[in-house]
């Protein structure tokens, strides 16, 4: 492929945004269980994100604040480890996070509140380090959030390679200011990952 | 070549973020013993930055050279301003981490430790009353930077940190993050940094408007040193 070619495409990909769901920010009625079914939780690998697409008709369970939607993955056992869950922002749509772990026996033995939540390149995302009893890791969305609206600077600065080897090369940096409008809702995508952490980094 | 020295310090904070030192969370509730933090002074830079990051045509040599320039004599007025404001860029800081670190309920000790440095220290100083951990922060660069050369992308605060927690004694990290007030350059996706959206009431739309107001100027820095704070605090939870 020829430089410019290159560079047009670059340039094109830069322009493009994925346009996401509509966010839903209200649950229709429907009856919710007070625990998450672990049935068909999906299993982490190490290091590989794990990303589910949470829609009206994903499982939902009933929290203090209200009904919610979830996905439960399960845990590698090896430690020491920690997972990164995140709220990936789909054009308008940030799925808000809780979270919630759970030993074997299902009983949940902690809870990630959305104090834990900052955003991070992936998105709205909060670090957890595992303990040895954590099996199950529960994603639900956040009833007290779904709805708030979010708008956030973004400064940028990409860089664009021009190189004609092996006589020619260019680097050009292009900024861009712009503002991110969000909005938190029940949907959206959910990226977790599972790293093993060194013993004594 | 100051210019040169802030794109390394802007890439320096990816990279740590990136290349080397993953972040690793704390678990408080699994650390009880935790309980006094001895805060270092952070690693500071020499002075504030005062970048514009895309320079049209700024990968010919002659173009960047004059942009170093530019760069240079704009950061040197802009100490001058800062100067002439009595602001204490590195004991504002100070003060918020301390605070940040307090507020989530551990006992503070500020030790003294070199600030001319651009990495954690390799070894912790030795107290007859040592704490339960260190709290090791650099700061490789603050100050304020505008995406393009163009009016449409105004100056904004930028703060970059890089922090670890270590356990007296053992030297165990228990925490380890990197938190970015206004990231310019992209960070890597995944375990990448904290990242802080600048607060919009803080743009100038060039250098001369922002050295001409300085007392909104010092306003947006010390609003991008307590949001970083603040996330540091937020890791210790």
């Amino acid at each position: 492929m020829k430089p410019w070619a290159g560079l047009a495409l670059v340039a094109a990909l830069a322009g493009c945004r994925t346009p996401g769901p509509p966010p839903l920010t209200m649950l229709p009625a429907r009856a919710c269980p007070e625990a998450p079914v672990l049935a068909g939780t999906r299993q982490l690998a190490e290091a590989r994100p794990e990303q589910v697409d949470i829609a009206a008709d994903a499982p939902c369970i009933a929290t203090r604040a209200g009904p919610a939607l979830y996905a439960a993955f399960q845990l590698p056992p090896r430690r020491p480890a920690m997972v990164e869950i995140a709220g990936v922002p789909q054009g308008e749509t940030l799925f808000a996070p809780r979270a919630m772990l759970l030993d074997a026996s299902g009983r949940v033995t902690r809870e990630i509140g959305p104090d834990a939540f900052m955003f991070r390149p992936l998105g709205l995302s909060a670090l957890v380090r595992l303990r040895p009893e954590d099996a199950t890791l529960v994603v639900t969305s956040d009833p007290a959030a779904a709805g708030k609206r979010m708008s956030r600077i973004r400064t940028q600065v990409q860089t664009m390679v021009l190189s004609a080897p092996p006589m020619i090369y260019y680097a050009q940096d292009t900024g861009s200011d712009t503002r991110q409008e969000l909005m938190l809702a029940h949907n959206g995508r959910v990226s977790v990952t599972f790293r093993l952490l060194a013993e004594n980094p | 070549m100051r210019r040169l020295a802030d794109f390394l310090c802007l890439g320096l904070v990816a990279c740590l973020a990136a290349c080397g030192a993953p972040p690793i969370p704390f678990d408080r509730g699994a650390t009880p013993t935790v309980n006094t933090i001895g805060v270092l002074t952070p690693g500071w830079p020499q002075g504030p930055t005062v970048h514009t990051a895309a320079v049209p045509m700024g990968g010919f040599l002659p173009v960047a050279l004059a942009a170093a320039a530019a760069e240079a004599a704009r950061e040197s007025r802009f100490t001058k301003v800062l100067e002439a404001e009595r602001f204490d860029a590195a004991g504002e800081f100070r003060t918020r981490l301390v605070a940040a670190v307090r507020a989530r309920g551990y006992q503070v000790v500020e030790v003294p430790a070199t600030a001319d440095r651009g990495k954690y220290l390799e070894t912790y100083p030795t107290l007859p009353n040592p704490p339960d951990a260190w709290l090791d922060c650099v700061v490789p660069l603050w100050g304020y930077v505008a995406a393009n050369a163009l009016d449409d992308t105004p100056y904004r605060p930028i703060v970059g940190m890089v922090c670890r927690l270590v356990r007296a004694g053992s030297g165990t990290v228990l925490m380890r993050d990197t938190v970015v007030y206004n990231p310019l350059r992209t960070q890597p996706a995944s375990g990448g940094a904290v990242v802080i959206a600048p607060d919009p009431a803080f743009a100038f739309k060039t250098s001369d408007i922002l050295m001409a107001d300085p007392k909104k100027a010092v306003a947006g820095l010390l609003a991008g040193f307590d949001s970083s704070a603040e996330a540091l605090g937020g890791l210790l939870k």
